[in-house]
């Protein structure tokens, strides 16, 4: 009797009658052509949720200037629809386009959503904001010590947050099929938390300021967007390809260092100089930084993404001829 | 490299192997190493940053409040009290919270031109250049900027007179105001101002 162990299919978990290996992992031959497929859906609703953004800045802007006065209320309900709107309009379109596609979109990617978004209020808050209280600290130290602080403790919590979920929720899920799927499901978690930590700060202050509160809302989710497409980027590629064994933690930190840049430049490009002519607040300069470096990074990710896959692609064709 | 594709039968059908290699084994361990160490120096680098500032508490005001660790602290005069740094020269870069009576008929403006009255009397050349309604942190309070001249009152001392810059934030807690002012020469009033804003930010009532 022969007493090897079968090879399973990377992505499936098959045995495999017939292997076919690539990049140091073993697929059948449906997965093999499968894992380099892009999902455009994931590319369209991303497009789409960060140019809903600059509409709601636009309108905030209209706002602000129209009725300065707002009762709490009315301002509390514009808070809550700016915290929920981005990520509503990313699922919308994402499900809307994604309907179209044979295999459609994983429903598991609303369940990464739903599990996020409880992590962020039952571990990062207590954590960060209670037994740390790194806000109390960061608030009163020096410059130096906020920019470090943001990058080591807020960076790296953040994003092994992010990491952590998508790693052991869906590493060994049959629906991770493709290497786009790394960032679909790295964007639903990143939407999650970040949506969940926006709408508990809008909790806590029971109504932001029309422009200055709620523009911080938008600033907070492209630190919390660009770092879960390099995460999701990642894990994408690694999950397909067999890596060095550093790859993985060197994408944490790259999405830590993304992470913690934008929270601390977020609060400290928005403190301009307090003087006897200025007030010492603008919210514009954090905001234009953090929605500058969420479009390089989706734009660098998505072309790497894009050219690995076409690449792929390419070798599978000659491989097969 | 690894971007090879190969094609083999398998000799034949047993016990399914993971597909997690050891390189995966290692990273994930390593990420978790990493996260640890980084999130371990940044709190260790929070806890000597704390230790920078000392604590000032107030139990009959029930004011508390963090200052630059070597300032030195004085309750003897018609404020709560003083926090001065000592290396400062020629004047003395100080914070000092004063507690005013506030009842609900009298403004903050009632409080700024008491503050006004007495330093007409008390500081040479003393002008108002700003006030201004601010919010931070979903705390409203009233700022007044202004300025005058300090000279030391010997005339043997060989010293210019020099403009000081002051701040005042005023909050209203009840039938009390609270009055955090910062007061530094002109030159290095911008650089030291951050020292305040952390001062404010740390106040507690």
């Amino acid at each position: 009797m022969d007493s090897t162990p079968a090879a399973t299919c990377t992505v499936c978990g098959r045995v495999l009658a017939t292997r076919y290996e690539y990049g140091s992992r073993l697929y059948c031959d449906a997965h093999l052509h499968r894992f380099a497929e892009d999902i455009r859906p994931v590319w369209r609703a991303s497009v789409t949720a960060l140019g809903f953004s600059i509409l709601i800045i636009v309108g905030l802007v209209i706002v602000s200037q129209l009725s300065p006065d707002a009762s709490d209320f009315a301002r509390l309900l514009v808070s809550i629809t700016v915290a929920l709107l981005p990520a509503g309009i990313w699922f919308l379109t994402l499900f809307r386009s994604g309907a179209r596609l044979p295999s459609g979109i994983p429903n598991s990617v609303i369940i990464i959503f739903v599990v996020s978004a409880l992590i962020a209020a039952a571990i990062t808050r207590p954590f960060l904001f209670e037994f740390v209280n790194l806000d109390d600290w960061l608030g009163r130290t020096t410059p130096i010590n906020r920019f470090v602080g943001n990058v080591l403790v807020n960076g790296f919590f953040h994003s092994f947050m992010l990491y952590a979920v998508v790693r052991y929720a869906t590493w060994n899920s049959p629906t991770f099929e493709r290497r786009v799927d790394g960032i679909l499901f790295a964007l639903a978690a990143g939407w999650g938390y970040l949506t969940i930590l926006n709408l508990l700060f809008v909790f806590d202050q029971h109504a932001l300021s029309f422009l200055n509160g709620n523009l911080r809302l938008i600033t907070q989710m492209c630190a919390f967007i660009a770092p879960s497409l390099i995460i999701g980027y990642v894990i994408g590629r690694n999950k397909f390809e067999d890596f060095a064994f550093y790859y993985l933690s060197g994408g944490l930190v790259v999405a830590a260092g993304v992470n913690g840049l934008l929270l601390y430049a977020s609060n400290e490009l928005n403190n301009t100089r307090l003087n006897l002519a200025q007030d010492g607040f603008s919210p514009w300069p954090g905001l234009v930084v953090s929605l500058i470096v969420t479009i390089l990074t989706y734009a660098i990710i998505s072309g790497l993404l894009r050219r690995h896959n076409a690449l792929t692609r390419a070798r599978l064709e000659h491989v097969g001829d | 490299m690894t971007d090879t594709t190969r094609r083999w039968r398998v000799p034949g059908s047993g016990e399914a192997v993971s597909h997690l290699t050891r390189n995966d084994r290692f990273s994930a361990i390593l990420v978790v190493i990493v996260t640890l160490t980084a999130i371990s120096l940044g709190l260790v680098i929070r806890q000597r940053n704390v230790s920078q500032v000392w604590g000032y508490a107030s139990r009959e005001a029930g004011i508390e409040a963090a200052y630059p660790a070597g300032w030195l602290s004085d309750e003897e005069g018609p404020y709560l009290v003083r926090l001065r740094d000592p290396k400062s020269r020629p004047f003395k870069t100080q914070i000092t919270i004063t507690i005013m009576p506030a009842s609900s008929s009298s403004s903050v403006r009632n409080v700024l031109d008491a503050l006004t009255i007495q330093r007409s009397v008390d500081l040479p050349a003393y002008r108002v250049l700003n006030i201004t309604e601010r919010s931070s942190g979903g705390l409203n309070f009233t700022e007044m900027d202004f300025a005058f001249v300090n000279a030391d009152p010997n005339p043997f001392a060989q010293i210019l007179p020099v403009v000081v810059l002051g701040t005042d934030l005023v909050i209203i807690d009840g039938d009390r105001a609270i009055v955090a002012t910062f007061m530094d020469e002109q030159s290095t009033y911008p650089e030291n101002l951050p020292v305040f804003q952390r001062f404010f930010a740390s106040l507690r009532y």
